[in-house]
């Protein structure tokens, strides 16, 4: 097209140079884009119309170069693709040709249309208006600087996973501050309770510990554990955090992590809905024992007492005794009167529940009463002491089933010494304890409804025994504000619950256990020490693993959780390994797609697992056949050989997948970033800006973008490190000059933008009758703008009169 | 040939421009009636653009912004709902039909619900036919440009 020399008078001279980009055939292959240049060469003001290839090459961004210095252009319309996409590109090539960068408009005739319309004569209508629309905008531009702000160096890392740990030790590596904040009581994560990985069957522990501690020692890495970020304000470079460090409440200073406490602490964290047992009936239950959310006085109505002076010395006492009788003959299930559960809950709970009655010198007619039975705190003191077993703390619920062809008696309590699948634990089973042995930072937190001081007033061994004085019951949270450049967020996943899938019997029946809960019991340093075990304490001869729960599901997740076939696969081999039981494995597909993942895959066959190719319809422990007395039977349709097979195994694991943290969307919203359709956090480019956000300054690694494996995890969260070591190593930030500003002249002093502005960046200066706008403050999103009842109020680069001679523009 | 209708969509630039574009990628086609013009935040759409709209010949008005709770600029999308409110009831007392100015929010991850918003106005607005400019709303026009400052906030 020959430049078209005659420059229009409506537009004040303006100079318009209007460029159409074919994008290979993304856009010409709809769009006739020669008619559209055609057309735009009509336009007033336009001095010259092109069209080009791939604008957004270098011959392409050379011709808009050129053209400005030749055709003293001073205003571009580049029509192509979304702003959002290359803004930034046809900008800096104005700045090239000598052109404020904010003197050019886009029109987007790619996302907009051309990949959205049917029609190519509809599409052709359609860019025309669109273009029309960016030609009549671009005489109302303004010329904008930049400026530059410095980039506080630190970077604040969100979640203590190893997502957040491979974060934190790369920036801290390259010498910069990281402040990692966990809400947890330790970093580690989920990985942190594994035991093995896949492929290589790498111990986890052994390559992450020594990660976690390099974490806890690094000088650049101030770690803060159990610990919630409730507010991020500010901008690129200088974000301002609120974090709410909640109390343990132990000095995370003071404490050496030496155990004393959890020793000491006379109280059973789990199991947690449980009752208390006195020669088999209960005294209560652990419902009627409750702090309420808040603080505040207990709902229990227990007599208030002082805290005990020397609870641990007793307790101490009361621990020989119990050690020395239960080693005598004297301790056969009946209860000895001993009446160690009469002082313990008198002397050291303080709730005084128990009482020994001696109607007579006759020792038969004695025995032990609990008038005191609704001050019972349930906090397991007495049963722990009791040398006999005649007082014993039992679960309450009547959660999992037995086997249908056991005795179904729902009133005797299961069996003790039980596996309670659901509530395994790593760490000291007391209400002060860690969550498990190689926890950094080794400082223990208090269970607030388990503990008896918090329950009663009493007890207080723990910090009696503390010889560094680390513990303080009346410690309260504290807010803490830090200053950072940049924001990584890992907050990591969630499991999804297969409680919601009733066909698979989780929480219904016994020995069906979810995916994380099978990592426990394998965990070397479990509960079980890394035996594979049924609720009965028996190892399991036959297991099943169900794969896809919840996930590649319509009705629940409809993505793949990625990394779910292979921890089956991990898990199959190790059941295999350990408890020689024979394995089925139901997938829908095996998707094996790392490094060395189908080699495993194929090792796997080699074993002898059987994989059977169902998606599994149910698990029950209803019995047909003879040999599924006593057993789970898994149903599902064979889909490689069309028939529908039973099933009989001891145990069923259920591959449960990856969903979002429940706390995903109050972290989004933190942030100021989006979630996708699926619930976790949006990429700003799921291909080309995989950790970045539309947020500047707030990258993301690990789960938290989507299910991940540990390989991929790391590589991300080197990747967010890098992003943000990028923005702290430069020390400056560009910030976008659109923000708002105020006409004193036409300002009448309403003041209604002042409560409008969410950043209060707009205040009212009595001394000119006017509001004015804090650039540093305004993020420019023209809220204001659009209610200033005189007009005073212009938002850069979206000006009411950009903005309405677009709209003429495209309604023409 | 059948009537089609002109609509203007205003959108904020995080959430719904972002939809759009994501509609877009995953090549989802919906009717060509949409011109959508990029604002930085639905809180920066002014009653006047409506009017503006509305008086250069569009048919309707599409105004969308991020869903409650997720706006980029914590709750300007709130405060264009607001105001949406109050000229909803000035557009009716014009004789304008409620249906050709329309509020939504849209997600950056919503490219379908985007393309079925902008399905389901174009028949509405198509069923309702040409929208009949009344001669007042072109006041503005004779008092001259930027004398009529609708006073909504």
């Amino acid at each position: 097209m020959e430049p078209n020399d005659t420059v229009h008078a409506s537009t004040n001279g303006h100079r318009v140079g209007v460029y159409v980009c074919h994008c290979g055939t993304n856009i010409s292959g709809k769009v006739d884009v020669e008619e559209a240049t055609r057309y735009a060469a009509t336009l007033p003001g336009v001095v010259v119309a092109r069209e080009y290839k791939f604008l957004c090459s270098d011959p392409g961004q050379d011709l808009i170069v050129k053209d400005i210095r030749d055709h003293s252009l001073d205003r571009v319309v580049v029509c192509s693709c979304s702003p959002r996409m290359h803004e930034p590109t046809f900008r800096s090539a104005c700045g090239r040709g000598g052109l404020n960068p904010f003197l050019m408009a886009m029109a987007n005739i790619r996302e907009h249309c051309s990949w959205v319309t049917v029609d190519p004569e509809a599409a052709t209508d359609k860019a025309k208006a669109l273009i029309h629309g960016a030609v009549l905008r671009a005489p109302h531009l303004e010329p904008l600087e930049r400026h530059d702000v410095p980039v506080h160096p630190a970077t604040l890392v969100i979640g203590g996973g190893i997502a957040g740990i491979q974060a934190s030790l790369e920036i801290a590596g390259a010498g910069r501050p990281v402040i990692l904040v966990e809400k947890d009581a330790s970093i580690g994560g989920h990985m942190a309770r594994f035991d093995k990985t896949f492929p290589t069957l790498d111990c986890a522990a052994c390559i992450l510990t020594p990660k976690m501690v390099s974490v806890a020692q690094n000088p650049n890495i101030t770690m803060m554990t159990y610990s919630e970020v409730e507010e991020i304000s500010g901008f690129v470079g200088n974000f301002k955090v609120k974090v709410r460090r909640r109390s343990r409440p132990v000095d995370e200073d003071a404490c050496n992590g030496c155990g004393a406490c959890w020793e000491a602490c006379p109280t059973a964290a789990v199991p947690r809905r449980r009752q208390l047992l006195l020669n088999g009936l209960p005294v209560a239950s652990a419902a009627r024992a409750t702090v309420p959310a808040t603080g505040g006085e207990p709902v229990h109505p227990y007599q208030p007492l002082e805290a005990r002076e020397g609870a641990a010395k007793t307790l101490e006492r009361l621990r020989k005794t119990s050690a020395k009788m239960a080693g005598s003959e004297k301790a056969d299930g009946e209860c000895n009167f001993c009446q160690l559960c009469v002082r313990v809950c008198r002397d050291v709970v303080g709730a005084g529940v128990f009482e020994l009655e001696k109607p007579s010198s006759d020792r038969s007619t004695w025995r032990i009463t609990a008038p005191g039975a609704d001050r019972c705190v349930v906090c397991g003191a007495c049963a722990e002491l009791c040398p006999t077993g005649s007082l014993r703390l039992a679960p309450s619920d009547p959660l999992v089933a037995p086997f249908a062809d056991a005795p179904r008696d729902t009133t005797a309590p299961p069996p003790a010494g039980e596996i309670r699948h659901s509530e395994l634990l790593l760490g000291p089973n007391k209400a002060i304890s860690i969550p498990f042995m190689q926890a950094v930072p080794a400082v223990p937190v208090i269970d607030r409804e388990r503990c008896i001081h918090y329950l009663t007033g009493g007890c207080g061994a723990c910090a009696e025994v503390c010889d560094k004085h680390a513990i303080d019951f009346d410690a309260e949270d504290r807010l803490e504000e830090v200053e950072c450049g940049s924001v990584i967020l890992a907050t990591g996943f969630q499991q999804f619950d297969p409680t919601r899938l009733a066909q698979y019997g989780y929480g219904r029946l016994q020995n069906v256990v979810t995916a994380l809960e099978f990592e426990l019991l394998n965990n070397a340093s479990g509960p079980t020490n890394g035996k594979i075990l049924k609720a009965d304490g028996a190892p399991p001869e036959s297991v099943a693993l169900i794969h896809c729960v919840g996930s590649r599901d319509s009705c629940n997740h409809e993505y793949c959780s990625r990394v779910c076939c292979m921890a089956a696969l991990k898990y199959a081999h190790l059941i295999h390994e350990k408890t020689g039981a024979v394995v089925y494995d139901f997938y829908i597909d095996l998707r094996c797609f790392g490094k060395g993942y189908e080699e495993f895959y194929n090792r796997l066959l080699e074993e002898g697992v059987f994989f059977i190719r169902a998606r599994a319809a149910e698990v029950s422990d209803f019995t047909v056949y003879e040999q599924e007395r006593g057993k789970l039977v898994v149903r599902a349709e064979d889909t490689l050989i069309g028939v529908v097979r039973r099933i009989p195994v001891d145990m069923v694991v259920l591959m449960a997948g990856l969903e979002p943290g429940a706390d995903a969307e109050q972290v989004a919203r933190l942030a100021t970033i989006s979630r996708g359709k699926d619930g976790f956090f949006l990429e700003q480019h799921p291909k080309l800006a995989p950790v970045a956000t539309p947020t500047d300054g707030v990258f993301i690694a690990g789960a938290c973008q989507g299910p991940k494996d540990i390989p991929d995890t790391v590589a991300q969260a080197s990747a967010a490190a890098a992003a943000a070591l990028s923005l702290s190593v430069r020390g400056k930030v560009t910030i976008e000059p659109i923000v708002c500003r105020v006409n004193e002249e036409l300002c009448s002093g309403c003041r209604i933008c002042n409560t409008l502005c969410p950043y209060t960046a707009i205040t009212y200066d009595p001394d000119r009758h006017a509001s004015v706008v804090n650039d540093a403050l305004c993020k420019g999103c023209g809220t204001c703008a659009g209610a200033c009842p005189s007009g005073a109020i212009w938002a850069n680069h979206f000006t009411d009169d950009q903005v309405r001679a677009e709209i003429r523009g495209v309604c023409a | 040939m059948s009537f089609e209708p002109k609509i203007v969509g205003i959108l904020c630039n995080w959430c719904s421009y972002a939809g759009a574009d994501l509609a877009g990628t995953a090549r989802l086609t919906y009717a060509p009636n949409l011109r959508i013009v990029r604002v930085m935040c639905s809180g920066r759409v002014e009653p006047s653009f409506v009017f503006e709209a509305l008086r250069s010949g569009a048919d309707g008005v599409l105004i969308a912004g991020c869903h409650p709770g997720d706006c980029h600029y914590q709750n300007g999308n709130m405060k264009a709902m607001r105001r949406f409110v109050l000229l909803r009831h000035l557009l009716a007392q014009l004789g304008v039909e409620p249906e050709r100015v329309r509020m939504e929010w849209v997600s950056a991850s919503e490219g379908d619900r985007f393309a079925g918003i902008v399905n389901d106005m174009t028949e509405r607005i198509r069923a309702l036919g040409p929208f009949a400019r009344p001669s007042f709303v072109g006041l503005e026009s004779e008092l001259g440009e930027g004398r009529v400052q609708p006073c909504l906030s």
